[in-house]
């Protein structure tokens, strides 16, 4: 970034950035990333594969051991970068989706998709950083899980808000929690807190869950945490083969 | 089936109206008050159509701005269920519906004091829930009377009629099954002179004939402009009584 | 209205005290008051228009067309259009796609049934002609009593012509109700602790998050999920609202219902 701001008044030109000390203990967090959760469920995760965007996440899901039963997800983040217009106070956040492979979704439920994420990751990503700039953030869904009926949008759902979470980590923009979604039959809500907020809740097909909120709600947050694990993990573990 | 008679020797038409007589006018203003700064709903014979008037307000593109007169622009959204058939496309950015939109424009912009509104824009939307033939007419009907309900400075009333022409016969006021089968002129005639701010033809008419299916024409749009004012006024004595009380 | 930085904290604040102090004076439960007209367009089957108090108006069309339906999958299709909206903006397309699903999902197939071959598709067309709050509440009413308003053309050919060639023929002038449930769906607003119905425009513009429950059958049923309403002051909720939403709309929905049949 060598552009001078002549609006604000910026500090002398040798300065250096504040560089800490790496802490010793997060070294044995190493583990393997492909660990197995009771719904046999495994994840593989790769940052930083667009190099033209800011930031970007390759997520790959499997559910059993069968190649088939398999959601590919790239994300990608580009920004903060100046929007043009109208003065903002804050960032301007929009989630579109770039490639879909299977064409059986139709662009409607696509629709609906991008505003459930952008309203979560309003919630979740801290917009107010970064005045009159706007990020984009495009999802290329590479493989979807083969059912015989129809799309079964909760694994992609519950894909995008871990995909873009780790993207945006990528990309350094600043986001107040790790949010992350987790899957019960076919409900997907995606947490902050530690689990004890929902930042968002998708509930689209009837199943015998349906009046009891709450344990759909508890029963989603077991596969939120080990989603967030290993969404931590990976960070950490990257973090630290960078140094 | 047979072919349905148009104009009867005994001199009726499909709806049993004679050749001079108009459709049922039904008209109120002010019935989207929350919603515009002045509206209109006007049913003539089965056309129903709502007219919302927003502005004078500022323009929201600079380039839409003009320093010495306000700018109108008519969106005109003819929907899917107007017609007895439902229509496959949203007549959004069809020619037809865009031409319309600037014969409105053009129409009006002469009969407003758009000077007296500098850099401003006066946006006028029409919702079209139902289409019967001379449907252009009820479109400027609606639009006088919401402009009027705006409290937008207007040289006078602008109503208009549509006429056929069937044989040498002219006939007032088309209904769709009419238009269909004969040639028609669409008129707006400037209060109660005999000035025209629109005259729209879209196909052949005998010129020998213009003479007598004009004269028809502005008596018609004379007898809607009073029957406009009636209603006009009627609304505003409701509105004073309520006020006074 | 645009509401300033100092306006919309002040509204916040009171709408998350127990119990809210909503602008209007309304309780958490309470709707804005609506005037719902139906059956004022003689070229659709059924229409309806209801209007809210801040001016939110929404018309909806009801037309039918005959067809077979073993070669027509989807016997409903529903149509957006709200003004001051494009056409292919997320917003329209999303509330579409969702009005959409839920109504061509739930409605029941059998009641448009025909003879053993055709069926009745519906066409059901919205306009919004004027929105000021999310308009899906408003809309899933106009579908409602449009639906509920809708006559059908009756049947005087027999109903089992899988045998015969002939096309079902009508009577000339009598027409049979449609007799369907229509599920509602509802918007709700959550505003720190409290859930509020029918949120305002102001009100939507202040809320931590909105939910949206639809109620079919008797009971709320899916799609459940959790709606933008703004992007300020959007932010996690506890579990907890989420299970109060739906409480809430399992007490107001069967007096809601009740109070649209009586129309």
């Amino acid at each position: 970034m060598n552009i001078t701001d002549r609006r604000r008044i910026l500090g002398p030109s040798n300065a250096k950035p504040l560089v800490f000390e790496r802490l010793e203990s997060s070294e044995q967090a190493a583990q393997p990333p492909q660990e197995k959760n009771n719904e046999n469920e495994s994840m593989y995760i790769k940052n930083g594969l667009v190099s033209n965007a800011n930031g970007s996440s390759y997520l790959e899901l499997k559910r059993g051991e069968s190649s088939e039963q398999c959601t590919i997800l790239l994300s990608s983040v580009y920004g903060p970068r100046p929007s043009r217009g109208a003065f903002s106070s804050k960032a301007s956040l929009s989630v579109q989706f770039k490639e879909v492979t299977i064409e059986k979704i139709p662009s409607g439920e696509l629709k609906e998709i991008c505003n459930f994420l952008s309203n979560i990751f309003s919630a979740v990503i801290n917009l107010e950083r970064y005045p009159k700039s706007g990020i984009d953030i495009f999802l290329s869904l590479i493989k979807n899980p083969i059912t015989s009926d129809e799309a079964n949008l909760e694994p992609i759902i519950a894909a995008c808000v871990n995909g873009i979470t780790l993207a945006l980590a990528d990309a350094g923009i600043e986001i107040f929690d790790t949010v992350s979604a987790g899957t019960y039959k076919r409900n997907v809500v995606a947490f902050s807190k530690n689990g004890t907020e929902v930042v968002g809740l998708w509930k689209d097909k009837e199943d015998d869950t349906a009046n009891d909120i709450l344990s759909v709600i508890e029963n989603c947050r077991g596969n939120y945490l080990q989603n967030r694990k290993g969404i931590i993990e990976y960070l950490i573990r990257s973090k630290n083969a960078d140094i | 089936m047979s072919r349905l008679e148009i104009y009867s020797p005994e001199g009726l038409r499909v709806d049993g109206r004679r050749w001079n007589e108009l459709r049922r006018l039904e008209c109120s203003i002010n019935t989207h008050a929350n919603a515009s700064d002045g509206s209109s709903y006007l049913e003539q014979g089965n056309n129903k159509v709502i007219t919302l008037v927003t502005g004078p307000q500022e323009p929201k593109l600079r380039s839409q701005m003009n320093v010495t007169k306000a700018t109108i622009s008519v969106a005109l959204n003819i929907t899917r269920f107007s017609k007895i058939e439902r229509s496959k496309s949203s007549h959004k950015n069809e020619r037809r519906v865009l031409e319309m939109q600037t014969a409105l424009v053009r129409t009006f912009e002469k009969n407003v004091m758009l000077h007296l509104y500098p850099r401003t824009q006066i946006e006028i939307q029409i919702h079209v829930l139902q289409q019967d033939g001379g449907l252009m007419s009820s479109l400027i009907n609606g639009i006088t009377l919401a402009l009027i309900d705006a409290g937008i400075a207007m040289y006078d009333y602008i109503s208009g009629v549509s006429i056929g022409l069937y044989d040498t016969t002219p006939l007032l006021d088309l209904n769709s099954v009419e238009e269909n089968a004969m040639s028609s002129v669409t008129l707006g005639v400037v209060g109660k002179s005999e000035k025209l701010s629109l005259l729209l033809v879209e196909d052949k008419i005998p010129l020998d004939r213009m003479e007598s299916v004009l004269a028809i024409g502005i008596a018609g749009s004379h007898r809607i402009r009073e029957l406009m004012d009636k209603e006009l006024r009627k609304h505003g004595e409701r509105r004073l009584a309520n006020m006074s009380t | 209205m645009v509401l300033s930085v100092t306006e919309k904290s002040y509204l916040h604040e009171s709408l998350a005290s127990v119990p809210p102090a909503r602008p209007d004076g309304r309780k958490a439960d309470q709707f804005r008051p609506i005037e719902v007209f139906t059956d004022f367009l003689p070229a659709s089957n059924g229409s309806s228009k209801v209007v809210a108090s801040d001016g939110t108006e929404c018309l909806v069309s009801v037309k039918c067309k005959v067809v077979d339906h073993a070669v027509e999958e989807d016997l409903v299709v529903v149509d957006v259009d709200i003004a001051g909206h494009r056409d292919d903006s997320g917003f329209v397309q999303g509330i579409a796609s969702t009005l959409s699903k839920v109504l061509s999902t739930q409605l029941d197939r059998s009641c448009l049934r025909l003879t053993k071959k055709y069926s009745f598709k519906l066409y059901i067309d919205v306009l919004v002609l004027s929105s000021f709050s999310h308009p899906l509440t408003l809309i899933s009413f106009a579908v409602y009593s449009a639906l509920n308003s809708t006559q059908l053309p009756k049947l005087i050919s027999s109903d089992d012509d899988l045998d015969v060639a002939e096309l079902p023929t009508f009577h000339d002038y009598d027409f049979v109700k449609l007799n369907v449930s229509v599920p509602l769906l509802f918007t709700l607003a959550i505003c720190g602790k409290n859930v509020l119905v029918d949120p305002a425009s102001n009100e939507s513009d202040v809320a931590n998050n909105g939910i949206l429950v639809t109620w079919n059958n008797g009971k709320a049923t899916a799609p459940i999920r959790t709606l933008g309403l703004n992007e300020d002051y959007v932010s996690g909720v506890s579990p907890q609202s989420l299970q109060d939403s739906i409480k809430m709309i399992e007490q107001v929905a069967p007096e809601v219902l009740q109070a649209l049949g009586g129309i």
